[in-house]
């Protein structure tokens, strides 16, 4: 792909500009106020356009609307002219605030290719170099920060291209991912072992608590059980003995009965009291004579009368007194042997009905205390609903842990394969291409190059055959050896599909002139290969421009301050 | 005989567990299990039925104890009218089941034969109830079953009716089965029956379905049945709503969200106007830069019984089609997962998981 004009239709203090690019090397430099970072940002905005979606934009989103909408609060909009591999040509325009009207043309057919490329809702040309919006920006776009932190850091260059492999440079690396995924696993799950603390521990020991409550609570419940079983065997108990207590003494007084009866038959069988009947009917005449006496006294109001009744009355009574003591004395009675055994039975009824209601006490006493113990066990039975609750909570939590378990397990696994495979893969295609370069760069002081494919350290290898890790070399060495790698993983991960341009933002800004001076000639080599725009402010630059550019592939482009017509030389 | 009205209820569940819920909300659904007893008890004084029929499942056997009982035989001492009980698969009819141990007042009838049995209601009119007398394997009480006199006959038990079955929640077991072509056959003018949760006012049989919702998701409109049978055996219906709040089972799909607000702000539109008890899902994809740590969807529910949030189905929106596509480890990543042999949840976690790693953001997924 090469990018043949950018043209800022409003894009910050950007109106109605267009910049024409070389298709080899092109150099915009410009002082402060000239726009140059907007260009930068523009042609970045041209090619990918913003994603199309609901909702209010994240924090990164915000930033870059805030740098760039345009000055004059006019349309904000950019537009590119693209030359694609297979010769298309293609006119992309994006309107940046109400992202409808976007569209991919070719211009030779007039025809819409937005479906080609279309990417979150809008058109995305890093979609014909295989990559994406935030990949594209990683891989094409190449900042002054970056070279400096590559120059900056120990292992600046290695996390760089791990950076790159792992995501184009667009995230983080998958060996610090890797890292994240252990210490998560570690943290928010843990080991199964039993002196671990962490959640599947705790998730474990949840449930098996929860497991011996619910074994506990069908322990009581069964207990429960049991003892209700025997409440109610107890009762039965108590009803028997009561019915047999009442049958006893049901028993016993029919006997007694019984026995009466039988002492009465003695009794009439018996000869009858030698009363003397004579005088008792003497006292019964001076008895009822007595009464008349009374009565006429009372009603004749006669106090004579009177005492003459009640001196019958004593006479009567002295006379029956008198024939009662005459009367002998009766011989002892002699009992009949149906009695006798009446009397036996009765006595053995009486012992028998003693020992039921003693029996019948006793029952009650056990069903009492029974019910007592029921009673108590009722009170302190558990919920059996709770337990099942809590222990289906526990369950549902070591699901949980044991899910995300997993899938850590199963993410760092996947990961790790894919980096190992990644690494094999293009550390042969980086070290041939600084094998091709190196020697040619640094004037035959190093010869030789290898790669870690686990780690993807660079060492490089003198004329002595010493080997050197590439981030001991001096900047101006590893900042060519950074940038040929990038170049190298662009290929990569842009392989199979249109070639990538690169977009440069001030990357010589704190280079010595002898530094800037070899990174322009690394650069204007490897424009040969694709297109290299380079935004820069150094006069050193457009100086070096000025001596080397004679040709049509490759352009100095001097930025005016804002306001001023473009001038291109 | 003049008409005869009945109110129908069944499968109240007593002290079942709500495994779902947290202990608070559990033991709120428990009570309010027996505010529908209490309600149902209410009603039929207020309609001035002639009697009040349980179709099994009142209460749970493994579950209820003496309070229980105590309850019910509290609700019931209440009762202007005769109170009919057929036990159920789960209050089964046993030595320790409460339906012996309660000493239940005089206008409580509890059917305790596992052949139906014959409850002269009024002049003309006969309930034929059964129970079950174990937790399964009873035999469906209409095999071999016929009504041995006149007037008009209805029966009441708890057993499942072939044809309703596949309609009704997954993983309910067959108890009792009967077919609705042998009811007529049988001499009976209808069946009252438990047993199915979603109602059922067949034409032949009426389930009335569980009064007081068990479950997210049940459907159909639920109660008390009042049942009216006429002289001539027919069936007038009419539901009662008895429940003490209203379930939801409410889904809220955000799209592209980018950040947590958005999230919240739609939530809580679903929530507004709802009452009672909610389940939450939220599901749909956010923006990758959208951070999910203040999501904190429980306090929206304050206005509500109880809100019930599930595990967030949430995933970021990658563009997994063109991270899929590059030369790089998350490339081989994404198309390793998607290609294995996980199953396509597993693969979604996974990738998510990988993603988030790589961006720095796996306090999230161990949020969601």
């Amino acid at each position: 792909m090469q990018i043949e004009s950018i043209t800022a239709h409003g894009f910050g203090p950007l109106i109605g500009q267009t910049l024409g690019l070389a298709p080899g090397f092109t150099i915009v430099v410009g002082g402060n106020e000239t726009g140059k970072s907007s260009w930068h940002a523009a042609s970045f905005a041209a090619l990918c356009g913003r994603r199309r979606a609901r909702g209010r934009p994240g924090v990164g989103e915000q930033q870059f609307i805030d740098a760039h909408r345009p000055w004059d609060g006019g349309p904000w909009a950019v537009s590119c002219q693209l030359r694609l591999d297979d010769g298309r040509r293609i006119e992309l325009r994006q309107d940046l605030s109400g992202k409808v009207d976007c569209r991919a043309t070719d211009t030779e057919l007039a025809r819409d290719v937005s479906s080609e490329i279309m990417v979150e809702g809008s058109p995305d040309a890093s979609a014909w170099l295989g990559l994406t919006r935030s990949s594209f920006r990683a891989t094409a776009c190449v900042g002054q920060s970056e070279v400096l932190r590559v120059l900056d850091a120990a292992d600046g260059l290695q996390q760089a291209l791990q950076q790159a492999a792992s995501t184009a440079g667009s995230s983080g690396t998958a060996a610090v991912a890797i890292d994240r995924l252990e210490a998560c696993r570690r943290e928010a799950v843990g080991r199964d072992a039993v002196s671990a603390i962490r959640p599947l521990r705790r998730a474990l020991d949840r449930v098996a608590l929860a497991q011996q409550r619910l074994e506990a609570v069908h322990g009581m419940r069964a207990e429960f059980g049991g003892l209700a079983a025997q409440q109610s065997q107890l009762d039965g108990d108590v009803q028997g003995a009561q019915a047999a207590a009442e049958r006893a003494a049901e028993e016993v007084r029919a006997a007694a009965g019984a026995l009466r009866a039988a002492e009465l038959r003695d009794a009439r069988e018996e000869p009858a009291s030698p009363l003397p009947p004579a005088r008792l009917r003497v006292a019964a005449v001076l008895a009822a004579l007595a009464v008349g006496l009374l009565v006429a006294a009372t009603v004749a109001d006669s106090i004579a009368l009177g005492v003459l009744g009640a001196a019958c009355a004593l006479l009567s009574g002295w006379r029956v007194a008198r024939a009662l003591r005459r009367v002998p004395p009766r011989p002892a009675a002699r009992e009949s042997a149906g009695v006798a055994e009446l009397r036996l039975e009765l006595s053995e009824r009486q012992a028998f009905a003693e020992s039921a209601r003693r029996g019948h006490h006793e029952a009650a006493l056990r069903a009492s205390r029974s019910e007592a113990v029921r009673a108590e066990r009722m009170r302190a039975l558990p919920e059996r609903s709770e337990v099942e609750e809590e222990l289906a909570s526990a369950e549902r939590e070591l699901a949980r842990v044991r899910e995300l378990d997993q899938t850590l397990g199963h993410a760092v696994d996947f990961l790790r394969r894919a980096q190992d495979r990644v690494h094999r893969e293009i550390v042969p295609e980086l070290t041939g291409l600084l094998r091709e370069w190196l020697p040619r760069l640094t004037e035959e002081r190093y010869v030789d190059v290898r790669m870690d494919p686990a780690t993807l350290a660079v060492e490089v290898c003198s004329i002595s055959r010493e080997f050197r890790r590439a981030q001991l070399l001096s900047h101006g060495t590893a900042e060519q050896i950074y940038l040929l790698l990038r170049v190298a993983l662009a290929a990569r991960l842009t392989a199979g599909h249109d070639t990538c341009p690169l977009l440069l933002d001030d990357v010589t800004v704190h280079a010595d002139p002898e530094r800037t001076h070899r990174m322009l000639e690394l650069l204007h080599r490897l424009s040969g290969e694709r297109q290299i725009v380079l935004f820069a402010h150094q006069d050193q630059v457009r100086e070096w421009a000025d001596a080397r550019f004679d040709g049509e592939r490759d352009a100095l482009i001097e930025l005016q301050p804002v306001g001023v017509d473009l001038a291109m030389t | 005989m003049a008409s005869i009205r009945l109110l129908l209820a069944s499968d109240v569940h007593l002290d079942t567990p709500f495994r779902w819920a947290e202990p608070v909300a559990a033991r709120a659904r428990r009570r309010a299990l027996r505010a529908a007893v209490r309600r149902i008890a209410e009603l039929a004084a207020q309609l001035g039925v002639h009697a009040l029929c349980f179709a099994g499942d009142l209460y749970e056997h493994e579950r209820s104890g003496p309070d229980t009982g105590e309850f019910l035989r509290a609700v019931f001492a209440e009762v202007p009218c005769p109170v009919l009980l057929a036990p159920g698969n789960h209050d089964w009819y046993g030595p320790g089941s409460l339906y012996r141990q309660v000493e239940w007042p005089h206008q409580v009838t509890v059917f305790h034969e596992d052949r139906l049995q014959p409850f002269p209601l009024s002049e003309g009119f006969t309930v034929w109830g059964a129970a079950h007398r174990a937790p399964a394997n009873t035999d469906g009480f209409l095999d071999g079953f016929r009504v041995d006199r006149g007037g008009v006959s209805v029966a009441l038990f708890h057993g499942s009716e072939r044809g309703g079955f596949g309609r009704q929640e997954s993983g309910k077991v067959p108890h009792a089965p009967f077919a609705a072509d042998q009811i007529p056959g049988s001499g009976l003018s209808h069946v009252l029956a438990g047993h199915f949760h979603r109602p059922i006012l067949g034409p032949w049989h009426t389930y009335p379905g569980n009064p007081e919702p068990l479950a997210f998701g049940e459907q159909g409109e639920r109660g008390a049945v009042l049942v009216t049978v006429g002289e001539d055996g027919s069936v007038a219906r009419e539901i009662h709503r008895v429940a003490e709040s209203p379930w939801h089972d409410v889904e809220v799909r955000v799209e592209g969200a980018a950040h947590v607000d958005q999230i919240r702000e739609q939530v809580a539109a679903e929530l507004a106007s709802l009452g009672g008890i909610v389940r939450l899902t939220v599901s749909g994809e956010v923006a990758p830069g959208t951070s999910l740590g203040g999501l904190d969807l429980v306090a929206l529910g304050g206005h509500l019984e109880a809100l019930v949030v599930r595990p967030l189905q949430l995933s970021v929106a990658y563009d997994l089609v063109a991270l899929a596509a590059e030369e790089t480890v998350r490339g081989h990543f994404i198309r390793d997962v998607l290609s294995s042999s996980l199953s396509l949840d597993e693969q979604q976690r996974v990738v998510d998981a990988g993603l988030r790693a790589l961006d720095g953001r796996l306090d999230e997924l161990v949020a969601l």
